[in-house]
């Protein structure tokens, strides 16, 4: 009965994550077709040429690091205050969180073009210091509008760990005579801990990968893994490069993820650190 | 905000409705080796050889006093009451359509659209044939298509009007019999600029990469397709649109690299809004667009122009192909002669807003958009334009790319 049960995951795992990565795993070994594609062939040369050009991998890890940060900085304090202080409004605050995911992502990060334009903050700017002004096409558009995707994803983990906090072990460490920020340090942070790990890993894996604000916020001169993904694939139909890249970037990823699980886990042996 | 967005939404389908992301994608057309085949000598060719395959506008005679002759005769096959059309979307009249289906008692007229040649391809290559019997692939797209068994070899008595076509259209290199395709409209790749903010009279590529380094430095954009933003550098020099040459692709870098800081934007999706707005006010862009800035319905952007640089530039076809295992042929056929009936094409083209390959129709055009160079060159700058052939395999091409992207 429990195989029965697993086998739709078995199978959905096993078809649609493993051996896809496996036949890219394969394609970065192979060369180009004459027309596009794919060759079997067995060299390195893939690999080596990633060396030649790190700038989109360098960019790229430097939004999704800066973002991520940003993300926690910013929704500390709000989910703060939902879990703490929103009391009878906290349902509602829960729901408008919620609503800008009932409108496309793609929508949504159009809708910033505007708001960034010469016809929104861009221009706004622009007549303020006489200067032409220039949000979109900069890496300052592309962190905006990672930070604002996003953030919903760090705030709820770190919310849900938050509205486990018990108050009384705040007044506890209060009357013991801690200070503000050695309660903050001693009690919450570590209480908070869990969920922003769990929002930094699910900010940070997918911003790594990001290819839709870069390109529509970026004017094209933002130039991502993501970005360069896309040219490999479709513009130089070159998918033995791509797949190098593909791999790589999950390498990169494998080993960045486990480095942030370790450094932030270093010294809590014996306390549980959940994922979700 | 919400009238914005909505402008915005509108913009970007009309952006899509130019259709004119396909040379990103005519540059991996693909089928490089047969091309490379076919058109081996015209890589290495002066370019003034390589201009001598443009198209010339100026219709035969004969066509023209054809035009005039009795209407399209009615097919002598049996008509399955249906057809499916694969194309772009916004690439085919309405009006046409209700015409077609009234004419000849098609029941059922199937028009779904794609966004580009690869689309197409990947359509087919995933569902295979069998489902549409017309597709409108990019000329650069037909050898692969062909390679692939996706296509069918025209049977051309039952295509007698495609006597219309110009000839100048026939033996391109990606199907050097005609087997294959049928040319549907075509177009250029140039300079777009808007003539309220640009003083300057800009006729050349030369202009342009002066005045982009200069008076309009973060005003001046260039689509995101490589196959077109390559012509600029190498015609600047007077180098071959096709080269492969080592040297050559190393000077168009360093133009390239020069140009880059200057740049607006890199993008072939919403650069027409970009023009609009007037965050960009010079661009290296396709007619099509220029063509519908000009003919805006709020006339605000009347002042866009077009210019076919004089140092040479390149020029697209798309073209009607007949799919492999079509359900209909027979209605296949007959929309295909009837299409290039000259009084259909005015209609068609006054819709897509491109010029036509068929010479019959031209001279029935409004003289306003027959004479606009957003739609048609000038016959006397026909010998700027040559034939792109595939160059996505180039590897100095797509490290230069990557590196311009990168900035």
């Amino acid at each position: 009965m429990t195989s029965l049960l697993m086998a739709p995951a078995t199978f959905w795992y096993l078809v649609l994550l493993v051996l896809p990565l496996v036949i890219v795993a394969i394609y970065s070994f192979g060369v180009r077709a004459p027309d596009g594609g794919y060759q079997p062939a067995f060299t390195f040369d893939n690999y080596g040429t990633l060396l030649k050009r790190p700038g989109p991998f360098t960019s790229s890890l430097l939004i999704a690091i800066s973002g991520t940060i940003l993300c926690v900085l910013l929704a500390f304090p709000f989910a703060y205050f939902i879990a703490t202080r929103a009391t009878k409004r906290k349902g509602l605050l829960l729901v408008l969180l919620v609503i800008p995911f009932w409108t496309s992502f793609l929508i949504r990060t159009i809708s910033l073009v505007i708001i960034l334009g010469s016809d929104g903050i861009g221009g706004f700017l622009s007549n303020l210091t006489g200067q032409n002004v220039q949000i979109l096409g900069t890496m300052w558009a592309v962190l905006i509008g990672i930070v604002y995707n996003y953030l919903p994803l760090m705030i709820f983990p770190v919310y849900v760990t938050l509205e486990r906090l018990d108050r009384t072990l705040l007044e506890a460490s209060k009357d013991l005579g801690a200070g503000r920020w050695a309660t903050f340090r001693q009690i919450t942070l570590p209480i908070v801990w869990p969920g922003l790990i769990t929002g930094s890993i699910l900010v940070f894996i997918p911003l790594m990968g990001e290819y839709v604000v870069p390109a529509i916020l970026g004017n094209g001169k933002v130039f991502l893994i993501g970005n360069v993904l896309q040219l490999d694939f479709l513009s130089s139909r070159d998918w033995p490069a791509g797949s190098a890249k593909a791999v790589s970037l999950i390498l990169v990823m494998l080993i960045t993820v486990s480095f942030y699980l370790w450094a932030t886990n270093r010294g809590r042996r014996g306390r549980e650190v959940s994922l979700l | 905000m919400d009238e914005a967005l909505r402008q915005y939404q509108l913009d970007l389908a009309r952006a899509q409705l130019s259709r004119r992301r396909f040379m990103t994608l005519a540059a991996f057309g693909g089928a490089s080796a047969f091309l490379a085949a076919c058109s081996g000598s015209s890589t290495t060719s002066a370019p003034s050889e390589a201009a001598s395959s443009a198209p010339s506008a100026a219709p035969s005679e004969a066509a023209s006093s054809e035009a005039s002759a009795a209407p399209t005769p009615a097919p002598s096959y049996e008509l399955e009451g249906e057809l499916d059309l694969y194309n772009w979307s916004g690439y085919f009249s309405p009006d046409n359509q209700k015409t077609f289906q009234d004419q000849f008692g098609i029941a059922n007229f199937i028009y779904d659209s794609y966004a580009s040649n690869e689309e197409l391809l990947t359509k087919l290559k995933a569902s295979g044939t069998g489902q549409y019997d017309i597709a409108v692939p990019t000329a650069e797209f037909v050898a692969t298509l062909a390679a692939d068994n996706f296509l069918q070899r025209l049977d051309k008595s039952r295509l007698p009007n495609l006597q219309y076509i110009n000839k100048q259209f026939k033996g391109m290199p990606f199907d050097p019999n005609d087997e294959y395709l049928i040319p549907k409209d075509w177009g250029t790749t140039g300079i777009i600029y808007r003539g309220n903010k640009v003083s300057e009279t800009i006729a050349s590529w030369k202009d342009f990469f002066d005045l982009a380094k200069t008076k309009y430095s973060g005003k001046t954009l260039v689509v995101d397709s490589p196959g077109d933003v390559f012509v600029a550098p190498l015609r600047l020099h007077g180098f071959d649109v096709n080269t492969a040459d080592s040297g050559e692709l190393e000077i168009a870098r360093q133009e390239l690299l020069a140009l880059r800081p200057h740049l607006q934007s890199i993008d072939s999706d919403n650069y027409p809004t970009t023009l609009q707005k007037e965050e960009a006010v010079l661009g290296l862009a396709w007619n099509g667009t220029a063509y519908l800035l000009q003919t805006d319905s709020s006339g605000k952007y009347a002042d866009t122009k077009y210019t076919v640089p004089t140092d040479g530039t390149i020029f697209w076809t798309d073209t009607w192909v007949l799919l492999a295992d079509a359900p209909h042929p027979n209605v296949a056929y007959a929309f295909l002669d009837w299409i290039q009936d000259p009084k259909i094409q005015v209609v068609e083209s006054l819709y897509a807003g491109y010029a036509s390959c068929n010479d019959a129709a031209k001279p029935l055009l409004p003289a306003d958009f027959a004479n606009n160079p957003a739609v048609y060159v000038p016959d006397n700058e026909l010998n700027l334009l040559s034939i792109a052939t595939d160059q996505s395999g180039n590897q100095q091409r797509a490290d230069i790319w990557a590196e311009f992207k990168q900035g």
